[in-house]
């Protein structure tokens, strides 16, 4: 169990935060960047002292400003991931690896090799960092902060620094170390499907506040502001809300058009969709089925992501819709070609807007 | 011929008469006398013994520096505070000192009646006309280039692998000698060839602190000053032997930082 409070400032920003984790659980810290996730991963490892703050690991007090309490970081036994992952430029794999442990010198060497062979990185045990590519860094960062057993696991963007290519499998290996691991881990990234993919909850961290927490799949359903829509990837449109007919929220969008939501909002709200809840037919077709909201836009731009096909649509406010490669033939979507965009009542979250 | 060939022949002249006017006085030093003479004149016991004093208290002074001023050096280049600047530049101050000022400073500062002059004596510690005088005008001339160089050396390494043997339950202590001084070294290689050079040429403050004595404070460069106009041929010999052992020194710092003796990882 890790247990955090912190209330400082640090430089512009206050952070003011409250978490707690249980064992073997990952809490995914996402937010912006400079929002102050890696000050809170730097306050639990004791590389920064809150101006006012608490920080609980295994039982233990390792930071308690009330009572003077403020161990040092080489006696908190952090498993720290660095964004870079700082590995030691003059030293091999396997002696990053060994570099915290203590012993005769072959003892190190073999308890590193078995860490190494984990990862699949026996072989480039001998390498220097500066020789290994962006995943073996990673994998080796990885197997030095696991080496001292750690009681706590922080994780500061883990795949960043990661091509594109490598980092589906880094990030699949990484979730099943974070499913073996017994240690409370807190990961810091600024990709939110990178948080729900690893993350058993997932706090939404902006100026220095977690604004919401929650499993994935209820941040992405019930943004409770517009920030964390818009960050879990929901369209956001901005509006005038008032009660309509039939229970439901009429609201007026800013530039034109209106649509309806289950929601209650009143005033100017925030209406977030989510892309793949819109779907699109030709500009001509009149209304038919359940989707309430219909939206006249002109297709911007086509991308294909894996399976799916994401389109840019230029409405009286930008839209974003994923549609299947199928219905994009079908309907010969293009750059240039106008249609409408429609959604269902239900599916319109709305959040008042400041 | 273009404008462009004319710049080309331009920049090569210039470097021509560089390379001339560098390194013609120092092809004369081994020229000017042949190679038996030279042998012959360090025999003599004068030569012998500004040789070995020069190297003694070249090498204690260089010991003094690398022990008191690597930390220190790691101390200004890892911690903020109030007034770091201003004292930065106090620890610089000796490079731009006239060598001439540096004596009269240091006889003010721990001559006989000198500020702590008593203190000192007090002591039973003898500098001025004695060994131990040398080594502290190395010191002072030579500290400030090792000081400036680690300094640069220490900020440069990343702080994350500080604070990462941190997290792996290393101390700051530690963490000092097994991550900042070994990721730190060709700097502070290059720190040392240059304070090494400047103890080993020291002449000013030597003389006028230390004195001129044979065998206990003339050094090698005080020797050739001393008999330049009585033997030149001997001057000569003992300035043969300096340049070889800068061009030496020279030669090593260039090879630890371009040839990479550690593994190249300094290059990234």
């Amino acid at each position: 169990m890790l247990a955090i409070e912190a209330n400082t400032g640090l430089g512009e920003l206050r952070l003011d935060v409250e978490l707690e984790v249980g064992p073997g659980e990952c809490l995914a810290l996402a937010g912006p960047s400079g929002a102050g996730k890696t000050s809170i991963l730097r306050i639990v490892a004791g590389l920064v002292r809150p101006g006012r703050g608490r920080v609980e690991a295994d039982g233990s007090v390792w930071l308690d400003t009330e009572r003077g309490i403020d161990l040092p970081p080489e006696r908190r036994r952090c498993g720290y991931v660095f964004q870079d992952y700082a590995l030691f430029p003059h030293l091999s794999a396997w002696q990053n690896v060994a570099y915290p442990l203590t012993g005769p010198r072959s003892e190190r060497r073999r308890a590193a090799l078995e860490l190494l062979e984990r990862f699949a990185m026996s072989d480039r045990a001998e390498a220097r960092p500066r020789t290994l590519s962006g995943g073996e860094r990673q994998r080796v960062a990885l197997a030095r902060a696991l080496a001292l057993g750690p009681k706590v696991l922080l994780l500061d963007e883990p795949l960043a620094a990661l091509d594109a290519r490598t980092r589906a499998s880094a990030a699949s290996e990484l979730a099943s170390v974070l499913r073996e691991s017994e240690a409370p881990a807190i990961l810091v990234t600024h990709d939110f499907a990178e948080a729900a993919q690893l993350g058993d909850r997932v706090g939404i961290v902006d100026g220095g506040k977690v604004v919401q927490e929650g499993t994935p799949s209820e941040l992405a359903a019930n943004p409770r502001s517009a920030f964390v829509a818009d960050f879990t990837g929901a369209v956001v449109l901005t509006g005038t809300a008032r009660r309509g007919d039939g229970g439901l929220t009429h609201v007026e969008l800013d530039g034109g058009g209106a649509v309806v939501s289950t929601e209650e909002g009143e005033g100017p709200v925030a209406v977030s969709v989510y892309p793949w809840d819109i779907a699109v037919e030709p500009a001509d077709e009149a209304a038919h089925g359940s989707q309430q909201n219909r939206i006249p836009a002109e297709v911007l731009t086509v991308t294909t992501i894996g399976n799916r096909v994401r389109l840019g649509l230029a409405g009286p406010q930008p839209l974003v819709a994923e549609v299947t490669e199928v219905s994009v033939e079908r309907l010969g979507l293009a750059p240039g070609v106008p249609v409408t965009a429609t959604w269902k009542a239900s599916a319109t979250r709305l959040v008042a807007h400041e | 011929m273009s404008g462009h060939r004319w710049f080309g022949v331009g920049l090569g002249i210039c470097l021509g008469a560089a390379v001339l006017f560098l390194a013609l006085p120092i092809v004369a030093v081994f020229v000017d006398s042949s190679p038996g003479e030279l042998i012959a004149s360090l025999g003599e016991e004068g030569a012998l013994d500004a040789l070995w004093l020069s190297l003694r208290c070249t090498a204690i002074a260089i010991a003094i520096i690398l022990l008191v001023g690597t930390p220190a050096a790691y101390f200004l280049a890892t911690r903020s505070f109030r007034g770091k600047a201003a004292l930065v530049t106090i620890i610089e101050l000796p490079l731009v000192l006239p060598p001439a000022v540096a004596g009269i400073a240091l006889l003010a500062a721990v001559g006989p009646s000198g500020i702590l002059g008593g203190a000192i004596d007090a002591a039973g510690i003898r500098l001025s006309l004695a060994t131990a005088g040398v080594i502290v005008a190395l010191v002072f001339v030579s500290a400030p280039f090792y000081i400036r160089q680690a300094m640069a050396s220490f900020a440069a390494v990343d702080r994350a692998l500080l604070d990462a043997s941190r997290t792996l339950g290393i101390s700051e202590a530690r963490s000092f000698v097994r991550v900042m001084i070994p990721v730190a070294i060709p700097g502070l290689v290059a720190g040392t060839a240059l304070a090494l050079g400047r103890a080993l040429g020291e002449f000013g403050a030597t003389l006028m602190f230390a004195g001129s004595f044979q065998g206990i404070t003339q050094t090698v460069p005080l020797a050739i000053y001393d008999r330049f106009a009585t033997d030149f041929e001997s001057a000569l010999a003992l300035s043969a032997v300096l340049v070889a052992v800068s061009a030496a020194i020279l030669f090593s710092v260039k090879l630890v930082q371009r040839g990479d003796p550690l593994g190249g990882w300094q290059a990234r």
